[in-house]
């Protein structure tokens, strides 16, 4: 079976496992982080919304 | 004080040295084997972390109390991703290993429908409206889970078993030398340090969310110019 | 205000069900032609060379059983949660898991049983022996109710959400693998000779162990629905 494959294809094949692998581990701290970053944002209107309703009474 | 986020990254950098530069190559696998540094770890979290994330969801569900029922939340895409790699990886190894991409041997499969359960736990959750409706009814799925899983594993060992002839299994690993012990355990850690990192993240985005209209809220935005 | 037995509810509750079921005869029926049309698209899609079918014919009819009997989890509940009787059992005095027992037989009556009883005929169309046909029913028997069991749970859990029947797969369909895999694997071990014994003994244990926790964690899935 080792001999079907050479070091390049192997180097494929590690790379594919490896890279794929980070790749999803990046992703999800990204995607959490915009998470937070559009919630502060969403909070950050509401609350001046609110503010500015009460500052105009 | 992201200290699991640092020591994540420290025993990820470790590990991955260690994966390529310091344990031997394979005198049967040759270098391709290092794959199991991922794929093992990566097995072991998914496994991990779905007995965790059922634990917080029944304390959610007996005891009621919301931050075990947004822990368990938090956990299971986690989870679901490193079932995903673990499956991934398994036939990247066992591709140039055995000659096949997938063999349908107990782990495996076993596996492939731990996937299935974390998707139905995140899917069930998605679905109903009402978050304390949500987290009660996954709890539930969960435990009910967690109590299969056994019997699920168990049953699909014995399908394989009976159906061996001449299929190959994917669970020779090369024997362990000292230092692929080693490493694998510091990927092991790595990954948790990870996973505990990114669901403490998850559960402070998903306090923040709930509790988006209380007064502390306000204070913490106040106090930030905007 | 009488005190009605445990019994009492329970036949009550049973009747019920199935006079209801009996009265809207086309869930029944629906279930019942889509076990038979997917067991029949297999020669359709694989070839009609016997052999063949006869081998795979074990699986397909199992996996056409999980599938129907999965499709008809879904009025189980709900007939009852739409028109305000579930809420209603939910206060009966009586233990909510016995009469979900009950429920759950009687479901299991109209959906399950026809199954079992209309598998030897596909049986047939798919070349089984007579003894593979025995086998096959019986493990049926077995299984099915287990199904209704296990599902039951899951219905509970998914009452009134949206695009149920596609979650209501992905949650039930993991937790019926051993079933389909002890179901089956009788069949194929009583053609190759080897004997189902042990795959029928362990079904029965799956039905013992369904009996005894399913109606009770589907009682505490209808209490988390409802509130």
């Amino acid at each position: 079976m080792q001999s079907l494959f050479s070091i390049q294809d192997m180097a494929t094949f590690i790379g594919w496992s490896f890279g794929v692998t980070a790749f999803l581990m990046v992703i999800e701290v990204v995607l959490l982080r915009r998470r937070r970053q559009q919630l502060v944002k969403r909070i950050g209107r509401t609350h001046r919304k609110r503010r500015n309703s009460h500052s105009a009474n | 004080m992201p200290w699991f986020a640092v020591i994540a990254v420290v025993l990820t950098v470790i590990g991955l040295y260690m994966s390529f530069f310091v344990a031997p190559t394979d005198y049967k696998q040759g270098e391709v084997y290092r794959i199991i540094f991922i794929h093992v770890p990566a097995a072991w979290m998914s496994m991990f972390i779905y007995i965790l994330m059922a634990v917080y969801a029944g304390l959610g569900l007996i005891f009621n109390t919301r931050l075990s029922s947004m822990m368990a939340t938090a956990l299971a895409p986690t989870g679901a991703m490193f079932t995903f790699v673990a499956l991934w990886t398994g036939a990247f190894w066992g591709r140039p290993t055995w000659g096949t991409w997938w063999v349908w041997d107990a782990r495996l499969t076993s596996e492939l429908i731990l996937l299935f359960l974390y998707l139905g736990f995140m899917a069930l959750q998605a679905s109903i409206d009402d978050p304390r409706r949500a987290s009660k009814a996954s709890a539930l799925l969960a435990l009910v889970g967690v109590v299969n899983v056994p019997i699920i594993y168990f049953s699909v060992k014995w399908w394989n078993t009976l159906h061996q002839g001449a299929s190959i299994s994917f669970e020779k690993a090369p024997t362990m030398a000292a230092t692929m012990l080693i490493t694998m355990l510091i990927m092991t850690f790595a990954f948790w340090s990870y996973s505990i990192a990114t669901a403490l993240y998850r559960v402070r985005c998903e306090i923040l969310e709930r509790e988006r209209n209380s007064d502390w809220v306000l204070e913490m935005f106040n106090r930030k110019p905007s | 205000m009488s005190q009605t037995s445990l019994a009492a509810a329970l036949i009550a509750v049973i009747r019920k069900d199935i006079t209801l079921a009996l009265r809207r005869m086309t869930d029944v029926l629906t279930t019942l032609f889509f076990f038979v049309i997917v067991v029949s698209l297999f020669p359709l899609g694989v070839g009609p060379e016997m052999d063949t079918l006869r081998e795979i014919a074990p699986g397909v009819i199992w996996v056409a059983a999980l599938l129907a009997s999965m499709l008809a989890l879904e009025h189980l509940f709900s007939g009852d949660y739409s028109d305000g009787s579930l809420e209603q059992l939910l206060l009966v005095p009586q233990p909510l898991s016995i009469l979900v027992m009950g429920k759950v037989l009687a479901h299991w009556l109209v959906s399950g049983a026809p199954l079992v009883l209309m598998a030897p005929i596909l049986g047939v169309l798919l070349g089984l022996s007579v003894d593979a046909l025995e086998v096959l029913m019986v493990t049926l028997l077995l299984g099915t109710p287990v199904m209704s069991l296990i599902g039951a749970v899951g219905s509970a859990l998914t009452l009134g959400v949206r695009s149920r029947g596609v979650l209501l797969a992905l949650l039930v369909l993991p937790l019926y693998i051993p079933v389909l895999i002890f179901g089956a694997g009788a069949v194929e071990a009583s053609v190759s000779g080897l004997g189902a014994n042990a795959h029928v003994s362990l079904l029965g244990a799956l039905l013992v162990l369904a009996i005894c926790f399913a109606p009770w964690a589907t009682a505490a899935a209808l209490k988390i629905s409802m509130e």
